[in-house]
């Protein structure tokens, strides 16, 4: 009988942990973020985005032009990483993206750090 | 009715698959974590070098004492009272098939100072915004040019190679795609000068 009693306390231990569980998840699946997040995952169309860069005469990136941004991502946010050696990050910044007409570009002027020659490439992201 | 006896291999068993249905629905909650807009693109670089010689480059010179004179294929510079003389050189980049969204990652202008009365001159390279020709570029047609008030580099005026880092000029020719090189002034002003430069070279590393 002890020992009964020590199971079903366990029982109602493990029941009490799961009821909390469930009424935690149940809590984001009842908000209105959740029934947001069911939607389509889409983008804007940045398969191939391309950046310049300019330089001071030290060779330092002084400006990099991210340009050919698609319209239908203007609102959105553009995150861009500059690229090194074997795709070590140099540098990442974000922007938003203004409205604008035909092909939106922004640009970039914090990445003074950088020596244009070890530059390898750029990373782009859009999230919206 | 039979009764169902509560052991505790049943009891582990109820554990177990309440721990399943927990995970589960923990998992599906953080469904919501994700961006209703998402897009994500890369681009590689491609690294090169280019060297321009002598016969790449376009050389003249002016005179003040001689307003409307010519003097293409060389490069002098003079600095004495209304006798100055300036020099500019520039290089067709077209030779190194660098795209308009490439650049410079450095750029060095190469030159060899052949003769000077005075070695202890500063000659300064200024550059050059505007288009001209050496068979047509005098004194007076030169100060209708557009030309940087800063100083790109500087040399001295003693005999030998000197070297000078261009890659700010280098990099904006790349991408306007046009290139109208450096006028070389005697800034010293003090005394009067006369150098002569040959041998100039460009050499650039580049992205594309």
């Amino acid at each position: 009988m002890k020992k009964l009693t020590k199971i079903l306390g366990s029982a109602l231990s493990a029941s009490a942990i799961f009821a909390g569980l469930a009424a935690a998840a149940t809590l984001t699946i009842s908000s209105n973020t959740l029934a947001a997040g069911n939607a389509a995952v889409t983008s804007c169309g940045v398969s191939s985005l391309a950046a310049t860069r300019t330089v001071d005469n030290n060779g330092a990136v002084t400006q990099v032009d991210v340009r050919g941004i698609p319209q239908a991502c203007a609102g959105q946010t553009l995150y861009v990483t500059l690229r090194g050696a074997s795709g070590a990050s140099l540098g990442s910044a974000s922007t938003a993206i203004g409205s604008c007409s035909g092909g939106c570009s922004v640009s970039f002027a914090s990445f003074s750090s950088v020596t244009a020659s070890n530059l390898t490439g750029y990373a782009f992201a859009v999230r919206g | 009715m039979r009764r169902l006896r509560i052991t505790p291999l049943r009891l582990a068993s109820a554990l177990a698959a309440a721990s399943l249905v927990g995970a589960g629905v923990g998992y599906a909650a953080t469904l919501n974590l994700t961006s209703e807009h998402l897009g994500a693109a890369s681009q590689t670089l491609t690294k090169g070098t280019c060297n321009l010689g002598s016969s790449s480059a376009t050389e003249a010179w002016v005179d003040q004492s001689a307003p409307t004179q010519s003097n293409g294929g060389s490069l002098v510079t003079q600095t004495q009272n209304n006798r100055n003389q300036y020099s500019f050189l520039r290089f067709g980049l077209s030779g190194c098939s660098v795209p308009s969204t490439g650049g410079a990652d450095t750029a060095t202008l190469s030159l060899q100072v052949t003769s000077t009365s005075k070695t202890n001159h500063t000659i300064s390279a200024f550059p050059v915004y505007s288009s001209w020709s050496a068979s047509s570029l005098t004194w007076t047609s030169a100060q209708s040019l557009s030309v940087g008030s800063t100083a790109t580099d500087t040399f001295s005026s003693s005999l030998g190679t000197k070297t000078l880092t261009v890659t700010s000029d280098v990099d904006a020719a790349i991408k306007s795609g046009t290139f109208w090189g450096w006028e070389l002034v005697d800034t010293n002003g003090g005394g009067s000068n006369t150098t002569t430069i040959d041998s100039p070279s460009l050499s650039v590393s580049y992205e594309k």
